[in-house]
């Protein structure tokens, strides 16, 4: 702020104006309106989680696919004869909750599923375990997801963790799928 | 006539610019009990920043508050160019002026600004209440020039008009003023 120049210093009503306090106490403390309204707006921009297990499923997203294709790679590369194929992941497969993401996306996650079941005999019935597991965890996120969307569904925030998480899975079962292959081509051999 | 009333405990006494540039980096990076003392320092120059342009203590309060909440949310664009209260005033006279749009309505109610100015100052009642009654523009023009001391230049751009109106409105604010004033001794005694 620069200080006026273009002022009559000698002027008595800017003189006693001048010397008037700038600050005024306000009669009430106000900070205790504005902690609220800043309190409102971060929980308007935090994300709605519905539980605290919808927030570790998130989590969990991030670093599931990573870390089962490191587990699977090793796996992989001392394959166990099985004949027991049951993952008994196809009962989720096709749940409603996929049919948003358009036809072309529930065919390829079919045909994936289809295809890595078939395969996946070659792993031991603990590892098949695993995956299972990790699998289902992932549509149960998926589903918690979509529920706290139910609550909140212009949360970009949501439509954006339900999308990668849609598109991480797929990835998912894709690589797992390739790893198998690779696996099966490589014992032919 | 001059009213000496209690003085009350300055905040800002004793807080070097330097704490006020720390408390604002550490404001940025979300805070709170940093960016409450930046309010505790600064609140009563906003405060009265607003009184006085609004000539409305209801009205004031709400721009005083809705000041902080927007420095709040735009305190990542403040580069520290000009001080943290030259930034707040700018942010204050937005938030007045923006409330004078939305309340077009709004006819000031007749409350005798001059006893709401609060205590702990030293007052002088006849030109607070004379400039309290001035036309709204004249009245913001005459208090950013008058009291806070902006050139005209900075107060044409803080209250979007140009230069030659703020030189305007100041000139009729003190016509005004010296016509209320006039019988008075202007130097207040």
């Amino acid at each position: 702020m620069s200080r006026v120049s273009d002022i009559d210093q000698n002027d008595p009503l800017l003189q006693r104006t001048r010397a008037l306090n700038a600050e005024v106490a306000p009669p009430d403390d106000l900070w205790p309106g504005i902690h609220n309204r800043l309190s409102e707006l971060t929980e308007r921009n935090r994300p709605h989680w519905r539980s605290p297990r919808l927030a570790i499923a998130a989590v969990l997203l991030v670093s599931i696919s990573s870390a089962m294709t490191v587990w699977l790679d090793g796996e992989f590369r001392n394959p166990v004869p099985s004949n027991n194929a049951d993952l008994a992941y196809t009962n989720v497969a096709l749940k409603p909750q996929y049919q948003v993401m358009g036809p072309q996306f529930v065919q390829a996650r079919t045909d994936l599923i289809l295809s890595l079941e078939k395969r996946l005999g070659e792993l031991s019935p603990e590892s098949r375990k695993v995956l299972a597991e990790s699998l289902r965890n992932i549509d149960e996120a998926i589903g918690e997801i979509n529920t706290a969307l139910e609550d909140n569904p212009d949360s970009a925030l949501l439509l954006h963790l339900l999308l990668s998480t849609y598109t991480d899975q797929l990835t998912l079962l894709g690589t797992i799928d390739g790893m198998t292959r690779t696996v099966n081509e490589r014992t032919r051999l | 006539m001059q009213l000496v009333m209690k003085q009350l405990p300055n905040p800002a006494e004793g807080i070097s610019p330097t704490d006020i540039e720390r408390l604002c980096e550490r404001a940025k990076t979300g805070d709170e009990a940093a960016f409450e003392a930046l309010y505790r320092v600064t609140v009563g120059k906003i405060y009265g920043l607003c009184l006085r342009m609004t000539a409305d203590p209801s009205l004031a309060e709400d721009c005083t508050q809705n000041t902080y909440i927007r420095a709040w949310q735009k305190l990542a664009e403040f580069r520290g160019e000009s001080g943290i209260t030259t930034w707040l005033h700018r942010i204050a006279v937005n938030e007045v002026l923006g409330a004078h749009r939305r309340e077009k309505r709004h006819r000031h109610e007749q409350v005798d600004v001059p006893t709401l100015i609060g205590e702990g100052l030293s007052v002088d009642i006849d030109l607070e209440r004379a400039i309290s009654a001035l036309p709204e523009r004249a009245r913001q023009v005459f208090v950013l020039f008058g009291i806070y001391g902006y050139g005209h230049k900075e107060t044409a751009s803080l209250l979007e008009i140009a230069e030659g109106t703020s030189k305007a409105h100041y000139h009729q604010a003190r016509r005004l003023l010296q016509g209320t004033l006039g019988g008075k001794d202007e130097s207040g005694e």
